[in-house]
């Protein structure tokens, strides 16, 4: 039935343009969705992509932006769509680990997509106001300990990677009762979340450490705390473990490309060699990390295995310390 | 310029619609977290102030409508629909609705083809043949202009699709 | 490097006619995108972008802000023609730049509202200039008590766009609110009115919503009764402006390009709220109020000062702390870090000749947009001159696919729609638009400033009064209320004295 239906599309397609139809995917473009904002860490990262991948794909990628409720909009928007390979998603760490572990009335879940692989992982980092005095990780904590119910931490809204990375990061050095000893302040953003950190609404922001590596640079933020597994360019600060909490390496950003479920073989298979072509190519390379991202080529079996381990790691934790939005 | 009994039930249909949020939306569709650390912190606190100022407005509305002289006759509006009038604006309703919900199915560029035609038909069908010239041109030049220049990929639709 | 040094480094980065072409090209990419609804300048921006990867950084960058300056201008062109604002920015230019179309001054109310732009557009990048350091200081303590308490004061522009009654201006204001709280909460991410649809978690977008309040209702009233507008012999739109016009029009440009500076230094508020605010600060202070809204070139110029006296000033906190006030000014810090510069203290001193190139750029951008302005006028006026019956099919397949393109969305095209219909009731019913998209701005601005200040202070009102900036903004709530009442019952007492003496005059 699907195949008979594809065929008169194409044939109607043909009659319609007079373009010889290619039996073999993609024989028309591919509309890949940002469920971001224009000029966000996702939508820079996936253009770039795009025009990396303009060589190697032999139908034009086209890159769109489906902004709304964090994520989730865009991600639904693919989920919805056919799984033909023709629309396909930046699934982000924000709206395919971090909200659906914390949010179970979110309209979808991970399982609803078939990822595809992944190009790129962004190391959180802890940063707070150089004018703070605070220079450690611990120091911190004993500030949080020391005013409870005093200090703030910034996100760019409810249920992203920086809420939720700020409670795992404290989790992990033993601060206890966070709904009432930290106090979360949503921002519409990661610009704005280190703005607040800057002007003083909040104490510490940790997030992806891209958009912090600009007031890092000039001296008024100070790093605490890189997730990466060895030490970030630019970023003065120790890694998880060389402060002794290694369980905090699962906390890192990541972009992969996802579909919806039941994408076909050929399509996943395709898009694996075209991503791992894509990702070697020197100015997608040199453009990522001058942004303070690390381009890793991922298959899409580790990429599933990624996420899920991921998800799992959030989940008990949401669980856990009773972080679920409702 | 209203007449005083259209102002006094613009008021009182004001009223209803607060009421209508206070009592109805906020309490039915407003979902209160388990935990709210301070009471003006509530999802609903918000929507509350703004329908009770709402409220009194639309009572506000009313009370000037019965208290103040009425304007002259010759600036009120005449606020019933001719017949004709009435057909074209419920003929544009149809239209619309039909041409949305065609929009995924068709693509838009064909839907707004036929849209375009129907309006230039729906208001006398003077200047017929630029009207079917610009029907065909307008949308064609919008959607390459849309897909190849800015990157939009404008809906296709399912039947006839364009390069 | 001294001052003169970076400074002479600067302009022979400019003083290229590399820099000087892709200035003027992203001036002319920015205007005639910025006219067609939908692709507003923030797209024009983002969709320039990779293409600055390739270039030298200053010619990337100047292209950007060409694309910028040029797209902010390039919106009055459609809100002006069609009373399609692609941005809210545009809106309050089309209130008097619509009607003005209608009596057949489209070409006067461009030409004003471009050389309202440069004026203000200029004063902003001088503004930049020479006080960034002192505007970013202020912005730095601009919290979110402040700007609760600056929203507040915003709020009362609304009756200054309210029109014959303020209780129906409020009330308007008060169905926009209502609407800007849809969504996903703000603090505890749950549902709110979005009664389980999936579209409506993201909330209700801002510019179907405006294209829908302004652009529909008169294609609605269009079809409604044709005959009206048809046998209106709409002069042709090549009236030219007059200079006393432009002369005493120049105290609301010089005003509204100062509120801009001051509004566009504070991240965050964007154009919108400052082109609002400048239209009805020169309606207040103006001796034709009652023309502003029926097609007054004074509140073209207003709006416009208003809107284009932010483009540079954003640069402020962008440059000296790095922080983006806005949506394009976060991809033009993208477009920083591709070139490896970074914005903030330290470009001023490892890359002055980059910042002062930027300056000298900026200044160029305000009298190239003069030049690219006047030529795309002359192309644009000519849809002032379509029959009605052809231009509104037009606009509404225009509209269509611009709501569509904002954010790939048909779901956009259904609030569209929606949104026209409530605009077309609000026309029959004589309540003002223009209050309604206010509140539906700030609305959310309000609500979140609010609840950020009091998670701040855990609950302790006292934060809104913490320092002299929000104390300030509360006196001027006051005064600014105060003369609201004030001309209100004025307004009503002479009302009331004209009746009672009409109706005197019927018993006679």
């Amino acid at each position: 039935m699907r195949k008979t239906l594809t065929a008169m599309t194409l044939g109607a397609a043909t009659a319609a343009v007079a373009v010889p139809a290619l039996a073999e995917y993609p024989t028309r473009p591919i509309q890949m969705y940002v469920p971001y904002g224009p000029g966000g860490a996702t939508d820079i990262s996936g253009r770039a992509l795009a025009n990396a991948l303009a060589d190697i794909v032999p139908r034009s990628l086209v890159v769109s932006n489906r902004t709304g409720a964090g994520g989730a909009t865009g991600s639904v928007a693919v989920r919805d769509a056919d799984p033909d390979g023709y629309t396909l998603l930046f699934a982000r760490v924000g709206s395919h680990t971090v909200n659906p572990a914390m949010n179970p009335n979110l309209p979808y879940t991970i399982d609803e997509f078939t990822f595809i692989g992944m190009y790129e992982i962004n190391p959180v980092a802890c940063v707070v106001n150089s004018d703070s005095g605070i220079e450690t990780i611990e120091e911190f904590v004993d500030f949080v300990k020391e005013t409870p119910g005093g200090a703030t931490f910034s996100s760019a809204g409810v249920g992203t990677m920086p809420h939720f990375a700020s409670l795992m990061v404290l989790d992990a050095f033993g601060v206890e009762d966070l709904a009432d000893t930290v106090i979360h302040i949503p921002t519409e953003g990661d610009g704005q979340a280190l703005t607040a950190v800057l002007q003083g609404t909040a104490d510490i922001f940790c997030g992806s450490s891209s958009p912090a590596l600009p007031f890092i640079e000039s001296g008024q933020m100070t790093p605490l705390l890189v997730t990466s597994s060895e030490r970030l360019d630019g970023f003065d600060a120790p890694t998880v473990e060389e402060v002794g909490k290694p369980e905090l390496l699962a906390l890192v950003g990541w972009t992969a490309i996802a579909g919806p479920a039941g994408l076909s073989d050929e399509v996943v298979e395709k898009w694996g060699a075209w991503l791992e072509e894509g990702t070697q190519n020197p100015e997608f390379n040199r453009l990522l990390t001058s942004g303070g991202s690390i381009v890793q080529y991922m298959s899409p079996e580790d990429t599933v295995q990624f996420v899920e381990d991921a998800y799992d790691v959030f989940r008990a934790l949401v669980v856990e310390l009773d972080l679920e939005i409702d | 310029m209203l007449s005083r009994r259209a102002e006094f039930l613009v008021g009182l249909a004001v009223m209803l619609l607060a009421a209508c949020i206070i009592w109805v939306l906020i309490p039915g569709y407003v979902t209160i977290p388990r935990r709210v650390p301070i009471q003006a912190l509530s999802p609903s606190f918000w929507p509350t102030i703004i329908g009770w100022t709402m409220l009194l407005c639309g009572g506000l509305l009313a009370l000037r409508a019965v208290t103040a002289p009425p304007p002259p006759d010759a600036i009120t509006d005449d606020l019933r629909v001719p017949r004709a009038e009435g057909f074209r604006l419920a003929a544009l309703a149809v239209l619309l609705t039909v041409a949305y919900l065609a929009l995924p199915v068709v693509g838009m560029v064909w839907t707004t083809m036929v849209v375009f035609v129907l309006m230039v038909l729906l208001t006398g069908g003077k200047r017929l043949f630029w009207g079917v010239a610009l029907a065909i041109i307008l949308p064609l030049v919008l959607y390459f202009f849309f897909t190849k220049v800015a990157g939009v990929a404008i809906p296709q639709g399912r039947i006839v699709r364009l390069p | 490097m001294t001052f003169l040094e970076a400074l002479s480094a600067g302009f022979s980065l400019v003083a290229q006619w590399e820099s000087i072409f892709f200035l003027g090209l992203g001036v002319l990419v920015g205007v005639f995108a910025g006219a067609i609804p939908g692709m507003s300048a923030t797209m024009a921006v983002a969709l320039t972008l990779p293409f600055t990867f390739a270039l030298q950084p200053i010619s990337g960058i100047l292209l950007l802000l060409g694309v910028y300056k040029g797209g902010i201008f390039g919106g009055s062109i459609p809100a002006i023609l069609i009373k399609t604002p692609g941005t809210p920015a545009s809106s309050a230019t089309s209130l008097d730049g619509y009607p003005l179309a209608e009596k057949g001054r489209a070409n006067e109310a461009l030409s004003m509202s471009l050389y309202s732009s440069c004026i203000a557009d200029l004063i902003s990048n001088l503004a930049l200039i020479l006080f960034a350091a002192w505007l970013a200081s202020f912005a730095l303590n601009f919290g979110p008590p402040e700007m609760f308490a600056l929203i507040v004061f915003s709020l009362t522009i609304i009756a200054g766009v309210s029109g014959d009654s303020l209780i129906k201006g409020i009330i308007a204001a008060t169905v926009g609110l209502i609407l800007a709280t849809v969504g996903l909460d703000f603090i505890g991410g749950t549902e709110r009115l979005t009664f389980g649809s999936v579209e409506l978690r993201g909330g209700l977008n801002l510019v179907p919503m405006l294209i829908g309040l302004f652009a529909l209702p008169e294609i609605i009233a269009y079809i409604r009764n044709p005959s009206e507008k048809d046998q209106k012999v709409r002069a042709l739109g090549h009236s030219v402006l007059k200079w006393v016009d432009f002369r005493r029009s120049l105290k609301s440009i010089f005003r509204g390009s100062f509120i801009g500076v001051f509004l566009g230094a504070i991240p965050g508020i964007g154009a919108a709220p400052s082109a609002f605010l400048s239209y009805s600060e020169a309606r207040r202070s103006s001796p034709n109020r009652d023309n502003f809204g029926k097609g007054e070139l004074e509140g073209v110029a207003a709006a416009e000062a208003g809107n284009n006296g932010v483009a540079g000033a954003t640069m402020i906190p962008l440059l000296s702390l790095g922080i983006p006030g806005d949506i394009i000014t976060a991809i033009i810090i993208g477009a920083f870090m591709v070139h490896e510069l970074t914005p903030g203290p330290l470009l001023f001193q490892n890359n002055a000749e980059i910042v002062y190139a930027i300056f000298i750029g900026l200044v160029a951008s305000s009298f190239l947009l003069l030049i690219v302005g006047s030529v795309a006028i002359r192309a644009f006026r000519y849809i002032a001159d379509v029959p009605a019956n052809l231009l509104f099919p037009g606009v509404l397949v225009l509209c269509f696919f611009g709501v569509f393109a904002i954010n790939n969305s048909i779901f956009d095209v259904a609030v569209m729609l929606a949104a026209g219909f409530v605009g077309y009731l609000m026309l029959i019913f004589r309540f003002p638009a223009a209050p309604f998209l206010i509140a539906f701005i700030l609305g959310p601005m309000l609500e979140n400033a609010f609840r950020q200040s009091l998670l701040m202070s855990r609950g302790s009102l006292e934060i809104f009064a913490r320092g002299p900036i929000t104390i300030l903004f509360w006196c001027l709530t006051v005064l600014s209320i105060t003369m609201i009442i004030r001309s209100t019952v004025k307004a009503a007492r002479l009302k009331r004295e004209a009746a009672r003496s009409a109706q005197s005059m019927q018993k006679e």
